[in-house]
């Protein structure tokens, strides 16, 4: 397989607003590190999944690697190409190929525009697509792709005339529309029905195969990310702590927090129950990450090293990489 | 032993100029003392309307059609409003409704917030309610020189451990939970369950989960019951119900959530939307989506009948 994306040590830190009376007496500039080196590869046609608890990173990764955040360090390569060097008409014509599904369908979608306008909108922003009646005819077709059938009877409405399964369905129309080679998709589920959440996910997986999509799907439920991701990488402030096959990482996990994180997943098998978490407390803030491996407060195996020095992240079995001094 | 019987309960919310929203219609259900009921389905099926219902907490266009509620056997809906307010209501039946824990009042500290709500339901002194919440503190397992703590100060699943506290403040004997678990994180929700259960057992209370996420109920529950546009369609032991789901809803909806633990298996969706509830469709109201369904469902409503196993269920498939 080709690589298509390459991460190498991304970093986005938010810098916190001083008050007025610490700006004037200095002090010093603290950062929110939500986003603190994080290096991994996503090859064509494969679904790899950025697993983890709110404020690991997850999103803000997604954001910096479109560069709808700017990176603060580090780069990311699109098929050999630097996108952290291009300029801004560079990348306008390079976003054709990188689109982003969002997780609320229900803010994504202009209230005030018609479904046929919203799917056309980024034909328009490129400026392709032609006349205004082959644009409808790209709408038509983009709509069908996402089960929107027949897409008349969907082109002339609104969003709100839409149930949120259908919105999303217009989101990935939307996403589709400039024939993309790759998709962000950041929650695109948690916002709806269970029984509306499988028909979307199958979609995805649907439309990976007819266009030789790939995906970033960004979760922090590692149920569907086991559906659906081919790799996974398990984030924990800013970090990616273990990655892996996803059905490897997620039935054999190495790392002391991935292990708690997949126990603490409650099933729907009534006969299997969550068992003993050693693991205390919650997530620390970005801005005063701990030293040495940033989970040591909260790891019951935590040594004197494990304080002081950061572990790397280091391949351990075939495929396996994981961050963490205990196993390396 | 049942502590708590709703029988044929119809709660409709009037929009104006529009008519009646069919939230709760005709839902019958129980809750033994000392067990967990767990109420299942998507967002608009009316869980938390019965839960309004039953707590009284309706807003002023919620309106009670009929029906009854026993408690212990005795019909709590026959009781004056004062009535509910001090004998039932916090005392008996408590609710950690969905989202508290964010509508704390971030200006008071949160163990002022416990006293006062102990104040207006008991006849206590303030001293006595402050030794309470310190007491209830450790139970929850928080740190009971917190309660001096406001809002901000503590971290998601600590707040929840608060509104479980208070809650818990006048020892009910009914809890009914409404997505206690839907902000926190993976973790920190299943610390909280634990938690919930722990306390269920300890202190023989009953407990009524509601949530959409049927993983939780598997978690914590004894029963569930499965609603759908306002009705209960299924109604059982967890194990029988999660294991032979028998109401075509049911089984849709189990074949659509992904098992982290299980085998990899391709997942199903039920096609179409619930229904809108101010014109529920005729018959079953699932019959337009169910691949089952026959022309009775489309005329006749199905009652929920009991079956040979002890569950129940709504359908005109099932059961004969």
């Amino acid at each position: 397989m080709k690589e298509l994306i390459r991460v190498e040590n991304l970093k986005k830190w938010f810098p916190v607003r001083k008050g007025f009376l610490s700006s004037l007496l200095g002090g010093e500039q603290l950062y929110v590190r939500a986003v603190d080196g994080v290096s991994f590869k996503i090859m064509e046609g494969e679904i790899f999944g950025l697993a983890g608890e709110s404020g690991c990173g997850k999103t803000t990764t997604a954001r910096a690697i479109l560069r709808l955040v700017e990176p603060t360090e580090g780069k990311v390569y699109y098929r050999g190409v630097e996108l952290t060097s291009l300029d801004k008409k560079q990348l306008r014509k390079v976003r054709r190929e990188l689109q982003i599904i969002f997780q609320d369908p229900y803010e994504s979608l202009n209230p005030r525009m018609l479904i046929c306008d919203i799917v056309a909108e980024p034909l328009v922003v490129q400026g392709v697509g032609g006349s205004k009646s082959e644009r409808e005819e790209r709408v038509a077709k983009a709509l069908e792709s996402v089960g929107l059938t027949p897409p008349e009877e969907f082109m002339y409405r609104f969003p709100h005339e839409l149930s949120g399964g259908q919105r999303q369905r217009v989101a990935i129309a939307r996403a589709l529309i400039l024939r993309p080679k790759f998709i962000a998709a950041d929650e695109p589920v948690s916002m709806l029905d269970m029984s509306i959440r499988a028909g979307i996910l199958n979609l995805m997986l649907d439309l990976k195969e007819k266009f030789g999509l790939s995906y970033l799907y960004i979760t922090h439920d590692l149920a569907t990310a086991k559906y659906v991701c081919d790799r996974i990488a398990i984030m924990y402030l800013g970090k990616i702590v273990e990655e892996g096959p996803a059905i490897s990482v997620i039935d054999e996990p190495l790392h002391p927090y991935v292990k708690a994180l997949i126990e603490s997943v409650p099933t729907p098998n009534p006969r299997v129950k969550v068992g003993e978490i050693p693991i205390k407390g919650e997530v620390p803030t970005p801005i005063d990450i701990p030293p040495g491996c940033r989970f040591h407060p909260r790891c019951p195996y935590a040594t004197d090293k494990c304080k002081v020095k950061e572990p790397p992240k280091v391949e351990v079995e075939k495929n396996r990489y994981v961050a963490c001094h205990l196993l390396s | 032993m049942q502590l708590l019987k709703v029988n044929s309960v119809k709660m409709y919310y009037k929009i104006e100029g529009k008519g009646w929203v069919k939230a709760v219609d005709d839902v019958n259900i129980w809750v033994d003392k000392r067990a967990a009921l767990g109420l299942a389905g998507e967002s608009g099926c009316g869980k938390t309307s019965l839960a309004l219902t039953i707590m009284k907490l309706l807003p002023p266009n919620g309106k009670i059609f009929g029906g009854s509620v026993l408690l212990d056997g005795e019909d709590i809906f026959k009781l004056s409003d004062e009535e509910f307010r001090r004998k039932i209501r916090w005392k008996t039946i408590s609710m950690i409704p969905q989202g508290a824990m964010n509508a704390l009042n971030p200006v008071v500290k949160v163990g002022d917030q416990i006293v006062e709500a102990i104040l207006i339901h008991e006849d206590v002194d303030e001293e006595e309610a402050r030794g309470r919440v310190r007491e209830l503190f450790e139970l929850v397992g928080l740190d009971p020189n917190r309660v001096d703590a406001y809002p901000h100060e503590l971290s998601g699943g600590m707040k929840q451990r608060a509104m479980i506290a208070m809650a818990l403040a006048c020892n009910p004997k009914l809890v009914i939970a409404d997505e206690p678990t839907t902000a926190l994180d993976v973790i920190v929700q299943a610390q909280v369950l634990k938690l919930i259960k722990d306390l269920q057992r300890r202190l023989n209370l009953s407990l009524i989960l509601i949530t959409h996420d049927l993983s939780i109920i598997s978690e914590i529950c004894d029963s569930v019951a499965i609603m759908y546009a306002g009705k209960v369609v299924e109604y059982g032991p967890v194990e029988l119900v999660y294991e032979e789901p028998m109401h075509p809803y049911t089984r849709g909806l189990l074949a659509a959530v992904p098992d982290v633990k299980g085998k990899r298996r391709r997942l199903e969706s039920i096609p179409g939307a619930p229904p809108d509830l101010l014109s529920p469709p005729r018959g079953c109201r699932f019959n337009p989506r169910c691949k089952y369904a026959e022309k009775i469902c489309a005329v006749e409503e199905p009652p929920l009948v009991k079956l040979g196993d002890g569950r129940l269920v709504a359908c005109h498939k099932v059961g004969d």
